[in-house]
């Protein structure tokens, strides 16, 4: 044993989330994992990339819309992969911190010099920095399956790149925060009540993505905006494409160029900057709540 | 002030008092915490790894109070709680250097330090393998491994041995002995063996409460006068044992050898012997 002092320095939440993401890539599953998912999302979108849209409320005409132009690229997101993604992100969050009582490092690591803010910071960082690393997958995977459908189907358009990239923040990456920051705080606050934590937030997402969309039924309109599975957004955007559809003589060339250019999203970036900010608070609560000490025990 | 001070340490759970009223004082060497199961030894342990408050009283080491200054007893503490986890996914060396990180060693010296205490507890070969290969007693030298990365001057281990095979256990009270060379360890168990040869002094808690602060030669003269030895057949040795504390039994030819703990003689023929420290352990807990 060396006789002189360790010397010691302060530790970051950077630094605790470099080590957390080394150890997730140490675990042998996480490929496999990340790779399993990248080929469910792609079998999810050659499963569902084409759909009939009305073009007026009688319903007598309808215009198919294309996964690969640029509305079809937000419809994609939207409809598709939006859903499935809310679904996953509690189970790569919710245990980030509850996981390490449940292997009994806990005590090994509050015994350290690291701080509960930079612990619990760290953590949450790792977590959803996996969480952002799958979600590159799922757009990685959405983009070659569709890449490969425009290989092979005669009529179906090149991937919009731009657009997807648009809505993969615009969605996405809120969508990942808000998620990520409520099941990570539930679970770094209640770690015995994890799993629970994670059942309610999928059903929540299950709610706000399928069952209600409670903006239209409401008359809430500042709720498309502010949901963050942003369901009823591909039905707010609709009646542009369907203008411009119209004012270039609806015809079955129209109806591509009308899709192809991105419709504006602006409406958006502001209530979905707001959530994300308004979820990270959540974080800090955790933070500043998160007790070394272990009560139950 | 230096060493450790307790002064009248107390925690309540509920309406049980786990530990109460528990004062003493110590410097360097190895100070053994012994006392039945439910005895309170976690919990003080607990407390002076920063991990729980106390209810009552306080305690510091080196002037720093451990309730109210807990980073700067986190920056000179070991510790190896009774029942710890791994990240199985990582190798022995990883693992040590993940915590090194996290004790604020900076990654250089923490890579020095890794191979240093991997050496020190003899799994330089095994270090770069995952740790979810590991055996039992391999994983407690991890363990301790890990409580010593940043050379602590507090060094505190819960029940090291439970768990071990005999020869692990001669190894690692032999390797706490060594340790204890200008730190405190402060090693808890309620396997008085493993404290007999190496502690200076011992700390005896029953029932949350100090019931004894001593040295283990003070303690076995306490208990001398007040062991027995008595060879009977073994009906009488059956009812020698449910009358009294027995430390012992030895059969041989029919006949059975009792060591018996009691301040008087528990049967005709029965002579006194010289206790051991187990022996007095047992008469200090059950008096």
């Amino acid at each position: 044993m060396s006789e002189e002092v360790v010397a010691r320095q302060p530790v970051t939440p950077m630094s605790v989330m470099a080590w957390e993401l080394r150890r997730l890539v140490a675990d042998r599953n996480a490929l496999g994992l990340l790779g399993g998912l990248g080929v469910f999302f792609a079998a999810v979108v050659v499963f569902k990339h084409e759909w009939l849209l009305p073009v007026n409320d009688a319903m007598r005409q309808f215009i198919p819309v294309e996964g690969t132009t640029a509305f079809g690229e937000i419809y994609v997101i939207n409809s598709v992969l939006l859903v499935f993604f809310g679904l996953l992100v509690p189970f790569l969050t919710a245990d980030a911190v509850a996981r390490d009582r449940g292997r009994r490092v806990h005590e090994l690591l509050m015994t350290s010099c690291v701080s509960r803010a930079a612990y619990v910071w760290g953590r949450f960082a790792a977590a959803l920095f996996a969480v952002l690393v799958t979600a590159v997958v799922m757009a990685v995977a959405s983009q070659i399956a569709l890449f490969a459908m425009h290989i092979t189907e005669a009529n179906f358009p090149e991937p919009n790149l731009g657009a997807f990239v648009a809505g993969w923040l615009l969605l996405i990456v809120p969508a990942a925060i808000v998620m990520g920051s409520i099941s990570f705080s539930f679970g770094t606050l209640w770690p015995r009540f994890a799993t629970a934590v994670k059942v309610a937030l999928v059903l929540g997402w299950i709610g706000l993505s399928f069952v209600v969309d409670i903006g239209h039924n409401l008359g809430w309109t500042w709720f498309e905006y502010w949901n963050p599975s942003s369901t009823g957004m591909v039905l707010e955007l609709w009646p542009g494409i369907v203008a411009r559809y119209v004012a270039s003589g609806a015809t079955a060339a129209s109806a591509l160029s009308a899709q192809q250019q991105l419709p504006s999203l602006s409406a958006w970036v502001v209530p979905h900057v707001g959530i994300s900010l308004i979820a990270l608070v959540l974080v800090a609560l955790a933070a500043a709540r998160f007790g070394r000490f272990q009560r139950e025990l | 002030m230096t060493g450790l001070q307790v002064n009248g340490l107390g925690r309540r759970f509920g309406s049980r008092w786990a530990l109460r009223d528990v004062s003493f004082e110590c410097e360097d060497g190895l100070l053994g915490l012994v006392g039945p199961n439910g005895a309170g030894k976690t919990t003080l342990m607990r407390i002076l790894a920063t991990l729980l408050p106390a209810t009552t009283g306080a305690a510091n080491w080196n002037g720093s109070d451990v309730g109210r200054e807990g980073r700067a007893v986190r920056q000179v503490l070991g510790y190896l709680p009774q029942s710890f986890g791994v990240y199985t996914e990582l190798t022995a060396r990883n693992f040590l250097r993940y915590l090194s990180a996290m004790k604020g060693i900076p990654s250089d010296v923490g890579r020095r330090r890794t191979d240093e205490v991997l050496h020190l507890v003899n799994l330089d070969r095994d270090a770069d393998r995952r740790l979810g290969a590991f055996s039992g007693g391999m994983l407690q030298r991890v363990g301790i491994a890990q409580a010593l990365l940043n050379d602590p001057e507090m060094l505190i281990v819960d029940e090291p041995t439970s768990g071990l095979d005999p020869a692990e256990r001669v190894r690692f009270r032999t390797m706490l002995a060594g340790l204890a060379e200008g730190r405190l360890v402060i090693l808890s168990t309620h396997i008085v063996s493993d404290v007999e040869s190496v502690a200076g002094r011992l700390i005896l808690l029953r029932e949350g409460r100090l019931l004894a602060d001593t040295t283990p030669h003070e303690l076995i003269a306490s208990a001398r006068g007040r062991v027995w030895s008595v060879t009977t057949d073994a009906a009488m040795a059956s009812r020698l044992q449910s009358q009294n504390q027995v430390s012992g039994m030895v059969a041989s030819d029919g006949e059975v050898t009792t060591r018996i703990v009691g301040p008087a003689s528990p049967a005709a023929g029965a002579v006194p012997v010289e206790p051991t420290l187990e022996d007095a352990y047992l008469y200090a807990v059950n008096r």
